[in-house]
């Protein structure tokens, strides 16, 4: 079984199960045959490489650049979102390489399961595990109806229908199950190709843009923070945030990496630095394009005549037309039509990383087992896509009653993932004294302190979050998601573990005690 | 046999080990500004040291300078020996 070069010329399944018991630092003469037949039965494919870890982690976060970002300018102004964007921009930074260490160390679909699991116990692993696939989820959720609400915007800008919003978003969510479903191979060209899409698309609105800068607009020395003294740099940081978050979805694919431990690393620190970069840029030519409260909002009045404030949800779109050079229209639609890469390429990887992490519950066995099934010959997890895109699409047409559902997603989203942020890094510091041997492979630099940045600026951010609008809504929906999954942990998952899924077998190493395993 | 990324020659070496210590200085130096910004927000009167601007500039300088370093050790640890 599984000896034999499959009909579709890839590599033998044995071979991919030595691997990913060499992975987990168990010998293959340790694993019964039932275990052999699990593993062979739930293994993914390992076509992954330098090129398609860079397009999937600027591909997941290059929407950041697109909207989002842009509500932080309001009553801050520039000079505060720099600060926080910088802020973020380290966070992320550090955040990444120390990942990198973790998941070169557990190269598993289940990520944060498997770092708790091992580290701690499996309570532990399913709380990072689901507060992932959440994040994940609810990062898919915002995007495919920012999605769908910026194809209404371009086919009627005055007044976009919001039935062609939830049709757009749904299409969304349909096009891109099938595109997963069909395997990760396809899945990941189609990501390299829509991140150059997304790059090149802001590549045109910097040189746009630069038509119309003004350093005054971007160092405004009369009023650097708009009154507000440092509160403006705080109050900008949940919207800063917007730029760079999922970059650890990369994380997830390190069971479809080919070689781990030199993929992942590099992969990653090239993919974090791109996006640096972007930030940079996209911030620099679209504050010194326009004032920085036309990005962030449009006046406008209510029934009665009152003034009030539309967030604009286009505000490169927008800046485009508010110079001199953006007054074509084609160039309007052009670019707005080219920035869809941008949405529709984190999508993808938003929806990759839910899948992704619902699988790995369910074959591990903390969520329903059918969660954890693959496709037969496509090695694909298509019951987790299925569920993760039915669950979308719920949420999709739900926003026709609720209108806050995007600022909601996104908040549910930053706030799962800044808690597994702090958890994976106290796991690191737990692992690296118990279980040295996982590290060999790849050691971040300035190791020591390293993840402890990661925890005070999380931590930062966590109580940053504490103040901002929608607050209850966020905390509220986010406690019932982890009651109710915490609940189907108490009452049947911890009763049902998988002891062959990987994470399981790197916990199992862990306790045998250390051993050397080449890859 | 698992290939390390980096020559433990080099990570070993001295100008490594200095770019190291280097990088976790100026990482804990903006933690401190981030507490101190909090400080300032919370005590603007008390906590205020320099003008504003002064303020700002060395804010950007202290994170700028943490996010070259970090990137610079991160490009040199990534690099492949072969």
């Amino acid at each position: 079984m599984g000896e034999e070069a499959r009909p579709d010329g890839s590599a033998p399944l044995d071979a991919v199960v030595d691997e990913v018991l060499a992975e987990a630092h168990v010998r293959p003469e340790e694993l019964r045959p039932e275990e052999r037949a699990f593993l062979e039965q739930h293994a993914l494919k390992k076509p992954l490489r330098v090129l398609d870890i860079w397009a999937l982690g600027v591909g997941v976060v290059v929407a950041g650049a697109y909207f989002g970002w842009n509500l932080g300018l309001k009553d801050n102004g520039p000079v505060a979102m720099l600060l926080a964007s910088l802020i973020v921009c380290l966070l992320y930074l550090t955040w990444v390489l120390s990942l990198a260490e973790l998941s070169v160390a557990m190269p598993f679909a289940g990520g944060p399961l498997a770092y708790g699991r091992r580290a701690v116990n499996p309570l532990l692993g399913f709380v990072m595990g689901w507060s992932m696939f959440l994040e994940c989820l609810f990062a898919a959720i915002g995007t495919a109806l920012a999605t769908g609400g910026y194809i209404a915007f371009l086919i009627n800008p005055d007044k976009p229908d919001p039935v062609i919003q939830v049709v757009a978003g749904v299409a969304t969510v349909v096009i891109f199950f099938g595109l997963h479903a069909w395997g990760v191979k396809e899945q990941s060209r189609a990501m390299v190709f829509m991140t150059y899409g997304a790059l090149a698309g802001l590549a045109l609105f910097w040189v746009v843009a630069a038509s119309h800068f003004s350093w005054e607009r971007v160092w405004p020395r009369d009023n650097l923070l708009r009154g507000k003294g440092w509160k403006a740099v705080l109050d900008a940081v949940p919207y800063a945030l917007w730029w760079l978050v999922m970059i650890e979805t990369v994380a997830l694919s390190a069971e479809e990496t080919h070689e781990p431990h030199r993929t992942l690393p590099r992969g990653l620190t090239w993919a974090q630095l791109t996006l640096i970069a972007l930030v940079v840029l996209t911030w620099l030519f679209a504050c010194g394009a326009v004032d920085s409260q036309d990005l962030a909002f449009t006046p406008g009045a209510d029934e009665e005549g009152k003034p009030t404030t539309q967030a604009v949800d286009y505000p490169l779109a927008k800046a485009i037309r508010m110079i001199p050079a953006g007054q074509s229209r084609l160039l309007v639609y052009g670019f707005g039509v080219i920035a869809l890469f941008g949405l529709i390429a984190s999508y993808h990887g938003m929806i990759y990383g839910a899948s992704r992490q619902a699988f790995a519950l369910g074959r591990a066995g903390y969520l329903p087992r059918v969660l954890g099934e693959v496709h037969v010959t496509r090695r694909t997890p298509v019951v987790a896509l299925l569920a993760g895109s039915l669950i979308v699409v719920g949420f999709v047409v739900a926003n026709v009653w609720f209108a806050d559902a995007v600022a909601v997603a996104v908040l549910v989203s930053t706030l799962t993932a800044l808690i597994w942020y702090i958890l994976a890094m106290a796991c690191l510091y737990v692992l690296r004294r118990r279980s040295p041997e996982l590290f060999r492979s790849y050691r971040a630099p300035v190791s020591l302190i390293l993840p402890a940045v990661v925890i005070v600026l999380s931590a930062f951010a966590v109580l940053v979050y504490s103040g901002i609008e929608h607050a209850g809504v966020v905390i509220a929906l986010a406690a019932a998601l982890y009651a109710a999954g915490l609940g189907y942990y108490a009452l049947r998952g911890r009763h049902r573990l998988q002891a062959a899924a990987p994470e399981e077998l790197g916990a199992r190493a862990a306790a045998a005690g250390p051993k050397e395993v080449c890859l | 046999m698992t290939k390390k990324l980096l020559p433990d020659r080099r990570r070993g070496s001295t100008s490594f080990l200095l770019l190291e210590w280097v990088t976790a200085v100026v990482l804990v130096l903006v933690l401190a500004a981030l507490g101190w910004m909090a400080g300032a927000d919370l005590l603007p009167a008390s906590w205020r040291l320099l003008s504003l601007e002064v303020e700002i500039l060395v804010a950007l300088t202290l994170l700028t300078a943490a996010l070259l370093f970090v990137s610079v050790l991160a490009l040199l640890h990534t690099r492949d020996r072969r």
